[in-house]
């Protein structure tokens, strides 16, 4: 009750004094607004606190700031979906011109990478098991003939399906090396160009002409940093009191859990906007990623991100007594979602199942659409306002659900 | 200087206890080998599945409206007819990952053979499933023409043919894969937290003081950290393959998990050596937090279990071949999928014991000195 007058009546001025009509009311306003200040002082002791303890830990200063860099570097560099370096070998059976000719369509793709022939189809096994190829081609003797004489031979192709995602997409480069073949198989033997297909297809990639994987992967990269470090941080800082004792200051001051909680988090929050400016910065400088659309509302975004990530910490801080629970609770709690079900890997609406619901309400998914909207696709502040909205709402849930859980006495 | 087994195993008992202590703990190593996988295996397909797609059709012709019906589920959710200048805004909103677009008299040039041209948009910065995407529209728009022209002149067969097989895994069903990989990502985790972690609460807390006045060696109270956690983890991951990964997610495992097993035992030497390695180099608990973060993202991102390695820069590639997680990858993928037995993944063996040992010993020097450094 009295926290409700206090937000209505919040604004702490003296020129109320002369309204005599509403002296009663002005009294309780006072008092209202003391509690305000009061709370305020509380919040911003702890937040005092808190970048005091952080600006004297200089490691942790460092890592927070030169960690994220050197991962955001790495990722930059090492994340790409590009499928290339395919290996493959050839078990040509056939050795004939025409069977050279099918090979050479393989040799010739910048996708692919020869490996020394198959000796036999055991070879072809446990090269394929061992992994030292990803695709073999198995040209069956009398291949050359067959195809003189129009007998349709079967060229067999086998690819490793250990890595869906990729041996998909290999197929797929294969299919299309296959009808290469053919074409020039007319080409050469019939001096006739054909049209295999009816209809041309052309493909028009949006946002990332060169269909490369790093413009896709840095704004996603800055979502997942901003992410891990921020919440472990966040949710340490509360269990560490609990764990070290000194929480007992929560638990015999005025202090609220409320001003608790935002205290511990406004310096977390502040340090993650200053990494989200280098890292855009990063992303600018050293990948040659612009930030194409809106910056004010990828600042925004940011933002309120940070106070979500920060307050997952405290909300998993309410439940764990002891900092490697706290550790572990964390990293399982953010790094499945945020990696799998927050479309850095694929959109979200191709999840299904739990992952599909995790993915739909987790914040790192609305922030990864504002980074790539603001960096890839140009988009204006009215355009990612869904996703923003959503990251608004988000936080004061969050909290709320930490100051819910979090004791103010131990059992 | 003499180990002495028996120290070494009533260290290891106390440091069950203090984990049996733990209750939050405990559940969240039986939610990460249980529920976590079962939910990472069941809610990701990495081939196509229900992308979003919307079709400008200026042709509306009969054989325009094949093509619209021939995008099904679960490959495509049901297509969205939309106008032209709707592309951009469905694109840049997110609401399509794909918009095809059919053009004026695309029948009549498809029967008079002038070779029409579809264009496909994408959502490029969806990478994977763009280019999957693309395959897909085109073979399925082949296809459709293809039956369509055939009511008529009958096409001419192809010179050869090819037979595309996919070994080991013939449905390329993605739940095999992220359910291991993500049994591979939970045991580096909760192997280094458990080391490490457990190592900086004792200095935290003052008890590697009481350790440390009783007549156990360093190398004692490392050892018994490897071996109690190791045997948690080890069983965890024993379970978790029998029952969540066979039993309840039907993933046939080609070959032996015994072997694997034997595999994952020599990355938990490497894994504990690593929580000790950053145990003794951070000071505290969150410092420890941000160490793990910084070595474990690479770790689970880079290591070939959720990018392909072989497109990695070689440098990287480089590096990541002395991280032993690459190499665990590598025979998780041989012998589970690939039925690979001894003689083929000894050499990732190796590498994960060579690496493992050499960290060992010197995490092994690490702690001694942290330690009479106080």
């Amino acid at each position: 009750m009295e926290e409700a007058n206090a937000e209505k009546g919040g604004k702490p001025d003296s020129s109320a004094a002369g309204d005599i009509t509403a002296s009663v009311e002005d009294g309780k306003k006072t008092g209202a607004s003391l509690a305000l200040v009061q709370g305020g002082r509380r919040i911003a002791a702890y937040a005092m606190r808190e970048a005091k303890e952080l600006s004297r830990d200089r490691i942790r200063e460092a890592f927070a700031f030169f960690g994220t860099m050197i991962l955001m570097l790495v990722f930059g560099f090492g994340i790409t979906f590009d499928v290339e370096n395919i290996t493959f070998a050839v078990l040509d059976q056939d050795k004939t011109p025409e069977s050279r000719l099918y090979t050479q369509a393989l040799e010739g793709s910048r996708y692919f990478t020869e490996k020394a022939p198959l000796i036999d189809h055991a070879d072809m096994d446990h090269r394929l098991k061992s992994g030292q190829i990803t695709l073999a081609l198995d040209i069956p003797p009398g291949f050359g003939k067959d195809l003189l004489r129009q007998k349709s031979p079967e060229v067999a192709v086998w690819v490793d399906g250990a890595m869906p995602f990729r041996a998909e997409t290999a197929g797929g480069y294969m299919q299309g090396l296959h009808y290469d073949f053919i074409g020039r198989l007319y080409e050469d033997y019939y001096g006739e160009q054909v049209a295999l297909s009816p209809v041309s297809i052309e493909p028009r990639f949006l946002y990332n002409q060169g269909f490369k994987s790093a413009y896709a992967i840095v704004p996603s990269v800055i979502a997942l940093m901003l992410l891990f470090i921020p919440s472990i941080l966040a949710a340490l800082s509360v269990v560490r009191e609990k764990e070290l004792g000194s929480i007992t200051n929560l638990y015999v001051t005025p202090t609220s859990k409320f001003e608790f909680l935002l205290g511990k988090q406004i310096p977390y929050v502040a340090i993650t906007m200053m990494n989200f400016l280098l890292l855009v910065l990063t992303a600018w400088l050293v990948f040659g990623v612009p930030v194409k659309g809106s910056f004010i509302a990828l600042f925004i975004g940011a933002f309120l991100y940070a106070g979500c990530t920060t307050a997952l910490g405290l909300f998993f801080s309410a439940f764990t007594g002891t900092q490697i629970a706290a550790l572990a609770v964390t990293a399982i709690m953010t790094l499945l979602p945020a990696v799998q079900f927050s479309g850095l890997m694929q959109p979200v609406s191709t999840l299904e199942g739990v992952g599909a619901f995790i993915g739909r309400i987790y914040p790192t998914t609305h922030f990864i659409t504002v980074a790539k909207g603001a960096f890839a696709k140009d988009l204006d502040f009215a355009e990612l306002w869904p996703s923003l909205r959503a990251l608004l709402i988000s936080w004061p849930i969050i909290l709320t659900a930490g100051i819910f859980f979090l004791k103010k006495q131990e059992a | 200087m003499r180990l002495s087994v028996k120290n070494i195993y009533r260290l290891g008992i106390k440091e069950l206890r203090s984990l049996y202590r733990d209750p939050v703990m405990l559940l969240m190593i039986l939610w990460a080998f249980s529920a976590s996988i079962y939910i990472a295996g069941t809610s990701i397909s990495h081939d196509l599945h229900n992308a979003s797609i919307a079709i400008v059709d200026e042709d509306q012709s009969p054989l325009s409206l094949r093509i619209r019906s021939a995008f099904l589920p679960p490959y495509f959710k049901q297509p969205d007819i939309i106008a032209f200048q709707g592309i951009d805004e469905g694109m840049d909103l997110d609401k399509y990952s794909f918009v095809l677009v059919i053009p004026e008299e695309f029948e009549a040039d498809v029967l008079r053979g002038r070779q029409p041209t579809l264009q496909v948009n994408l959502d490029a910065t969806a990478v994977m499933i763009a280019g999957i995407g693309s395959g897909y529209i085109q073979n399925i728009v082949n296809d459709e023409i293809s039956r369509f022209i055939s009511n008529g002149p009958s096409t001419s067969q192809s010179p050869v043919d090819m037979r595309l097989r996919y070994a080991f895994n013939p449905n390329l069903s993605s739940k095999w894969f992220t359910s291991i990989m993500e049994v591979i990502s939970n045991i580096t985790m909760f192997v280094i937290l458990l080391t490490g972690a457990a190592l900086i609460r004792e200095r935290e807390h003052g008890t590697i003081e009481h350790l440390l006045v009783m007549p156990v060696t360093p190398i004692e109270i490392m050892l018994s950290k490897v071996w109690a956690n190791g045997l948690v983890i080890l069983t965890a991951t024993a379970f978790c393959l029998w029952v969540v990964i066979e039993g309840v997610l039907q993933v046939p495992i080609a070959g032996s998990v015994p072997l694997f097993l034997l595999g994952t035992l020599l990355y938990l030497f490497f894994a504990s050596a690593l929580g000790i390695f950053l145990g003794t180099t951070a000071r505290s608990m969150p410092q420890f937090g941000l160490l793990f973060i910084i070595t474990i993202l690479p770790m689970n991102l880079l290591s070939g279990g959720q990018t392909p390695l072989e497109s990695q820069p070689d440098w990287l590639q480089h590096i990541m071949w002395f991280v032993p997680s690459t190499h665990f990858v590598s025979f998780a993928q041989a012998i589970l999928y690939r039925g690979a037995g001894l003689d083929i993944v000894w050499p990732n063996f190796l590498a994960v014991a060579v690496v493992g040992l050499s960290l060992l010993t010197l995490s092994a020097l690490a702690f001694r000195k942290s330690i009479i450094r106080g």
